[in-house]
């Protein structure tokens, strides 16, 4: 059934692995329906949070009596707020995500980001939040505003099917464009490979922080990257740029490595310095061991 | 500097094979997608820069091996003037061994100075010459290939004993020892052809065989080939020789009278007593005391019965007190036995039981008569009577000749084989008897092509019939030209057959009202003889005579050879040669010119023909008509082989006219200089460069490889 294949990326095993693992904001988010996650608004939960004088309009049944015993004033209680999250989910969709791999027995880097974007959306779906979809490159190509109903789970994987990667990467146009369009303070996690100036990508991180939005950057490289296993001479074809580089891969594997490694520090301290969270995945990694390795890290981190 | 075998130049092709595989390998380096190459900018240049220039070092290398390996095949040679080991060359020694290389000159013979020539040619040449040689005798034989070392070849000649006396095969000589060298790639390939250079070794004209493997070794070689034409050939104002021997007989056979004549030539411009020797295996058997005319050839004939079959040295010598430059030479006779002739008799049964009664008895007992008498054999024919029927059984080329006695007709396959036999240069002899039907024999055995006349039934005489003149031009007929005791005057004829001779047959012996008594015919290589009578003594007393065993013996011995006509130019003593030139150049008649200088005109019939009777003198004669030139001279011999009348030795030009090569050049012994050039061959040095370079290629791509790792 062509028309049913974007369900490849639900991987049984992937999403066994993860549907017992809470996937909760760390900050306050904004939604519109109650639930679980904390809200900056007062509301209905049995979370108390402090008392203030009673104004004309409120519910009598809201007023404190027993301190108004203690103090003879009117005194109402206040409660927070627990809503559902927004979670967006943003993929990147430039030329450098079509790598292939050398080795046939791993998948791509697209694909392995829409197997985590599939599996991510489920999960936020499955705990009644809402989830999004938007890809780019250097800017919004698609964009999938979060939804809560099941229905919409279908929708994010038709989208993640129908991707064509290309272009180049630019993450700051991108963030700004972003925030404008994300009102609600939600979380967004971030599947991409960054390769952008890195001043600019941290910029962009900056722009989604300070619009009060949890981001979780998820970066990710094939092991070909990270390793450079390359040894014959070759030209070198950028997938973003089409630049050819010709050269000897042995002879070049250290520089590559050295200049790979400090472009990831320097993401990475970026992304710290912001208080996101930060995940560097690596391809080779089975995609259920990586999610489930991150979300349980979380959960630890924040209990 | 030359190369020696620069038509493998064309193996340089082979340098473009690294460089398109270079180019192949630059076009088709793999592009690798890369997610990005922003990391790999810093050092892209220098990375490249290195490879290409390890990559053009290789190529140089791989060039480099290649070309000096090319360089090596095609063998360069670098002159160098006075020193150095020289090239190595091909020395092909063409010796001809015939006898007239027995001839002494100065108190040596010709094959001694053609010893000591290759012996001072093996002194001064390179010890790594690679030698070959060619005798020339009846044929040419490569008697050391191409490779053998000087050393070698002076082991071989010393064996090399002159013995042939007919005309050298000098010319199929030559063209082996060209042929060798043709094939090779030297600077220096020397053919030297060791000979008197008589006229009759380049015979026939043009010498087409040796002129082609001349012109094949000059496109092969060019300036590298030289011919060095030694002439060995004495002077006449000094020499004489024993220049040929003749046999009577094509064939000697055991117990029959070999008539063996040396034919040896005053040289010397005085006349000359000479005495002339025969020896037989080593005992001296005859002698004649000869006078001999200055600067006359001479033939003399010595008799001598073989009793054994054998291989048997036969020796003539001249002097000792005959000429000074006296001569000694010597023939290895095949004395053959027990030749097989098979007698297939037509009598009806019971008529055949007493052999000496009947004709195919009287036949077989002719021809061997010592086995049918239980005496052993000295005649060396075997004789085997078989009845028409049996032929099919038997093998007819185990059978020299098949003797049709009283056969009307065979039947068709046997007529066949025995046409085919005959053929292939068996003999047919055809004696009739009561019992042949002449029409049926005509229908069947004449028309067939087998019988040389036919027969026009029998024919009683009365009074009796004597025997005309035998016909002496032919070979058979020859040999009753001097034997007056074997002459036929004993033998009347009563009854015989009429024989009427068919196209192309030859009446050899006629009765002397001019009825044909035997009738001949050659078929392909064979002949057939027909006698038109019976043996039985009811026809003729021939039997009964002494004249019936050799004439029966001479016709199997005429039969067996598969002789005929083909003795052309040449006659006996005594005969009378007929000649014909074209009637225009007859007007004045023709000049004969003797062996002894005389010259004598005679005069042509209408017809164009001549006929000049005093041939007394043996040796070569002259005819040419009167007044024309000496280009249109013919030769004929008396009592020598035509080609003996040609002995004289050939000029410069002469030779290069019938080898069509303008470059030959006779030269004496003494003119040919032993010298070879000096330099050296390069190929060695050529082949360690090139390993050199394969080594520093090797190390380059192990130290890539290393760096790589």
């Amino acid at each position: 059934m062509p028309q049913m294949s974007h369900l490849r990326f639900l991987d049984p095993k992937v999403l066994s692995s993860i549907a017992s693992i809470e996937l909760k904001a760390r900050l306050l988010v904004q939604g519109m329906w109650a639930s679980r996650h904390r809200s900056p608004y007062y509301g209905q939960s049995v979370e108390f949070v402090d008392h203030r004088e009673y104004s004309p309009g409120d519910e009598p049944k809201t007023i404190d009596w027993k301190t108004y015993a203690r103090t003879d004033r009117y005194m109402v209680k206040r409660f927070e707020m627990e809503s559902h999250m927004n979670v967006a989910i943003l993929l990147d969709a430039s030329g450098s995500m079509a790598y292939a791999p050398q080795s046939r027995s791993r998948i791509g880097k697209l694909e392995y980001a829409s197997y985590m974007a599939a599996g991510l959306s489920y999960l936020a779906l499955h705990q009644q939040d809402a989830a999004g979809l938007i890809t780019f490159d250097t800017g919004i190509r698609d964009f999938l505003p979060p939804r809560q109903t099941k229905q919409h789970l279908m929708a994010i994987l038709a989208r993640l099917d129908g991707i064509q990667p290309g272009g180049e990467t630019g993450l700051r146009p991108v963030c700004e464009r972003l925030a404008q369009r994300l009102p609600r303070r939600g979380m967004v996690i971030l599947i991409s490979d960054c390769y952008d100036d890195a001043d600019a990508v941290v910029d962009g991180f900056k722009i989604l922080m300070a619009r009060g939005h949890e981001v979780i950057v998820f970066q990710l490289l094939d092991h070909d990257e990270l390793e450079w296993p390359f040894d014959k001479l070759s030209n070198f074809r950028d997938l973003e740029t089409g630049h050819m580089v010709r050269g000897d891969p042995v002879a070049l594997r250290e520089g590559y490595l050295a200049n790979l490694r400090a472009f990831l520090g320097r993401i990475e301290e970026g992304a710290k310095s912001c208080g996101m969270t930060y995940t560097l995945v690596d391809t080779a990694e089975p995609l259920e061991r990586t999610l489930q390795h991150y979300l349980l890290r979380r959960l630890h981190m924040f209990r | 500097m030359t190369l020696l075998n620069a038509i493998m130049l064309i193996v340089a092709g082979a340098l473009a094979v690294p460089i398109i595989l270079h180019l192949i390998y630059r076009q088709e380096f793999p592009v690798v997608n890369v997610p990005t190459t922003r990391f790999l900018d810093v050092t892209r240049r220098s990375n490249v820069f290195h490879l290409r220039l390890v990559d053009v070092l290789q190529l140089l290398l791989r060039l480099g091996v290649l070309a000096f390996l090319v360089a090596a095949i095609a063998r360069p040679f670098v002159a160098s003037g006075r020193w150095g080991p020289g090239p190595v060359a091909n020395r092909v020694v063409v010796l001809d061994t015939s006898v007239r290389m027995q001839a002494k000159v100065e108190g040596a013979t010709c094959i001694e100075r053609a010893r000591a020539k290759v012996a001072e040619l093996v002194a001064h040449s390179n010890p790594r010459d690679r030698w070959a040689l060619v005798t020339a005798d009846r044929h040419a034989r490569v008697a050391l290939p191409l490779g053998a070392s000087g050393a070698e070849v002076q082991a071989a000649l010393a064996s090399a004993t002159p013995t042939y006396f007919g005309p050298a095969a000098l010319l199929e000589g030559s063209a082996l020892g060209l042929d060798m060298v043709a094939r090779e790639r030297e600077l220096v390939n020397t053919v030297y052809v060791l000979s008197t250079f008589p006229e009759n070794a380049f015979q026939p004209e043009p010498c087409s065989r040796a002129a082609q493997s001349l012109k094949a070794a000059r496109a092969a070689l060019g300036d590298r080939l030289t011919v060095h034409l030694v002439s060995f050939a004495p002077k006449k104002a000094q020499d004489a020789a024993i220049t040929g021997c003749q046999r009577g007989q094509e064939k000697v056979i055991m117990g029959l009278p070999a008539r063996l004549s040396p034919v040896f030539e005053n040289l010397t411009g005085e006349e000359q007593q000479v005495k002339v020797r025969l020896a037989v295996g080593g005992k001296p058997m005859d002698a004649r005391q000869v006078t001999l005319p200055k600067g006359a050839r001479y033939v003399t004939d010595f008799f001598y019965t073989f009793n054994m079959p054998r291989e048997a040295p036969c020796e003539f010598s001249l002097g000792p007190d005959a000429l000074d430059a006296n001569n000694h030479a010597a023939a290895l006779l095949d004395i053959d036995a027990l030749d097989r002739v098979l007698i297939v008799d037509g009598t009806p049964d019971g008529e055949s039981a007493a052999p000496a009664t009947t004709g195919a008895g009287l036949l077989a007992y002719a021809l061997s008569p010592d086995s049918l008498l239980g005496q052993g054999n000295r005649t060396g024919l075997v004789a085997e009577v078989v009845r028409p029927g049996d032929l099919r059984k038997l093998i007819l080329y185990n059978y020299k000749v098949i003797i049709l006695y009283n056969v009307t007709a065979l039947p068709a396959d046997d007529a066949r084989d025995v046409l085919t036999a005959c053929r292939e240069g068996k003999g047919i002899l055809i004696v009739p008897g009561e019992n042949v039907n002449s029409a049926e024999f005509n229908r069947a055995t004449a028309a067939g092509g087998l019988a040389p006349a036919e027969l026009r039934g029998i024919h009683d005489a009365a009074p009796p019939l004597q025997a005309g003149p035998w016909m002496l031009s032919h070979p058979l007929g020859r040999q009753y030209r001097d034997l007056r005791s074997e002459s036929l005057a004993d033998v009347v004829w009563t009854r015989r057959f009429e024989a009427r001779p068919l196209q192309g047959s030859e009446v050899v012996l006629a009765a002397l009202d001019g009825s044909p008594l035997l009738v001949t015919r050659r078929v392909g290589r064979g002949a057939v003889a027909l006698l038109a009578f019976d043996v039985l003594p009811s026809w003729t007393n021939l039997a009964l005579t002494s004249s019936y065993v050799p004439l029966l013996h001479r016709l199997v011995a005429y039969l067996s050879g598969g002789r005929g006509a083909e003795d052309g130019e040449g006659i006996f003593v005594g005969e009378t040669f007929t000649g014909r030139f074209k009637p225009g150049e007859m007007a004045r008649g023709v000049e004969v010119r003797d062996p002894s200088g005389r010259v004598e005109t005679v005069r042509a019939a209408e017809d164009g023909s001549v006929a000049y009777a005093s041939t007394a003198l043996p040796g070569v004669y002259y005819v040419k008509p009167v007044g024309a030139s000496a280009l249109s001279e013919r030769a004929f011999t008396v009592n020598l082989r035509p080609e003996d009348a040609r002995a004289r030795p050939l000029g410069d030009e002469e030779l290069r006219s019938r080898l069509a090569d303008p470059r030959l050049t006779l030269a004496t012994p003494e003119e040919l200089v032993p010298a070879a050039p000096k330099g050296f061959e390069l190929w060695r040095w050529l082949v360690v460069a090139a390993v050199v370079l394969y080594a520093a290629e090797a190390l380059s791509a192990w130290i890539v490889v290393k760096k790589n790792d």
